[in-house]
């Protein structure tokens, strides 16, 4: 089971879910590359890819609010940071990641 | 040896199909109009694969969810999830026999013996 099998298997898959919410994969591929080997090695640990930037807890319920794509749980506060929290996801429309930042989620106005 | 093995009307896009072939199941899938053949039994605890789902190149087997790679049998994710299964079903995964393919006419061929 090779790890780079498995990222590219996982591209095809995240995809297929994220394009139809509006985002696609981060034109920063160093971080999608980081961020998909530590989602592979969370999925060989617990059988799940987890968000790799949030903690699993011992809470089945509240862990499945972390499976990456986690973007339908966390809609309002990714979409005020056109991210995911990683940044392995980004709205459609960013060309430049690197100008996104990581805002905190009671920072976010609910609209 | 190259041996007739289903139409091509009998598997839609994205489909697939299980065919017994002097005594091998095997199964057949259609992957952007290109067909691939392989064992039809996970190499995990024999389930057949073709009542799995087919993604793209993705084919997930339809008792533990492993995750394998049609084009080349490769495994693509273990049986999951891993801590929710017996420690009898923790077993290791193999990747799984494919067959060379070809199209001839209106029907698809495989070669069982490479």
């Amino acid at each position: 089971m090779s790890s780079q099998a498995r990222k590219k298997a996982l591209r095809f898959l995240f995809q297929k879910v994220v394009d139809p919410l509006g985002y696609k994969f981060s034109p920063d591929e160093e971080l999608v590359e980081f961020c998909l080997e530590q989602e592979v090695k969370l999925e060989r640990m617990h059988g799940i890819p987890y968000c790799p930037c949030k903690a699993v807890t011992q809470d089945r319920r509240e862990n499945m609010k972390i499976v990456c794509p986690c973007i339908p749980f966390h809609r309002e506060h990714f979409d005020a940071m056109k991210r995911c929290w990683c940044g392995l996801f980004v709205h459609k429309d960013v060309v430049d990641p690197d100008k996104l930042k990581q805002l905190p989620e009671n920072k976010v106005k609910r609209g | 040896m190259f041996v007739s093995a289903v139409k091509i009307k009998d598997i839609a896009f994205g489909g697939m199909k299980a065919v017994k072939i002097e005594e091998k199941e095997i199964v057949i899938c259609n992957y952007e109009g290109s067909f691939f053949a392989l064992d039809n039994h996970c190499s995990h605890m024999h389930a057949s694969l073709d009542k799995g789902t087919l993604e793209g190149y993705i084919l997930t087997c339809p008792l533990h969810f492993a995750q394998f790679d049609i084009t080349t049998g490769e495994v693509l994710s273990g049986p999951v999830p891993q801590d929710y299964l017996r420690e009898s079903l923790k077993l290791s995964l193999t990747d799984i026999k494919t067959y060379p393919t070809q199209v001839e006419g209106d029907s698809i061929l495989v070669d069982l013996r490479k």
